[in-house]
């Protein structure tokens, strides 16, 4: 299968903002693989915001657990 | 989409910080990078600033003003810029100058992380005319693949 992950990092013209999206990914592996960017920028977060895919991935582990 | 992240930043890398200057046009011969701090040409001569990374004004545009610094202290580098410029009627060196700066700093600061996890990045600008840089894991892998067969052949 196609490899389709990719981060894109987009920098505010002030020179502190910088936003950070990921596609492509399920589940923690977003936050996981894709911290090295904050950690080169030395970056600290200020908002977090997940997406349908994270949260679906994270229900679906939840519900499992509950199943099981 | 999976997740998106808004942060500040600080700068820590002297070799983004040097590319950030010649993107902003500072010629490279105006740029000193020492292992010390060394002593800033000020005009306010009663406080002494010193830096590691120097562009020297009377160099750069032939003016008879302070130079500008960036000391390492504690890992970040911190900007000395005379009040009279920073803020001020000059051309260079304002706070749009600086702030335009910091952001190239930031974009040559991800652009060499990129290199290290062996993605190849491009750069665009975004509908709001911000620079964004696209990396993909794909190529990263391809990378990595390719490094290892080099090493092979060359072993």
């Amino acid at each position: 299968m196609e490899d389709t992950r990719e981060v894109v990092v987009t920098f505010d013209w002030d020179g502190k903002g910088v936003h950070k999206e990921t596609f492509g990914f399920v589940g923690k592996a977003c936050t996981d693989e894709t911290k090295f960017v904050e950690e080169a920028l030395k970056g600290s977060t200020q908002k977090r915001r997940f997406k349908a895919e994270y949260l679906n991935a994270k229900q679906h582990t939840v519900a499992q657990r509950v199943h099981a | 989409m999976s997740h998106t992240l808004e942060f500040e930043t600080t700068i820590t890398n002297q070799d983004a910080l040097v590319r950030a200057l010649k993107r902003m046009g500072v010629p490279e011969s105006c740029i000193e990078i020492h292992e010390t701090a060394t002593r800033l040409n000020t005009y306010h001569t009663e406080e002494h600033k010193y830096a590691h990374v120097i562009v020297r004004r009377r160099v750069f545009n032939n003016r008879h003003s302070s130079d500008i610094g960036w000391e390492l202290v504690d890992g970040v580098f911190k900007a000395h810029v005379d009040d009279f410029e920073y803020g001020g009627s000059s051309i260079h060196f304002n706070k749009e100058w600086q702030q335009k700066l910091y952001t190239y700093c930031n974009v040559e600061t991800m652009k060499a992380e990129f290199g290290k996890q062996h993605m190849e990045c491009t750069e665009t600008v975004d509908k709001q005319g911000r620079i964004q840089l696209r990396a993909k894991f794909a190529k990263a892998q391809e990378n990595k693949n390719r490094a290892k067969t080099y090493t092979k052949v060359q072993v």
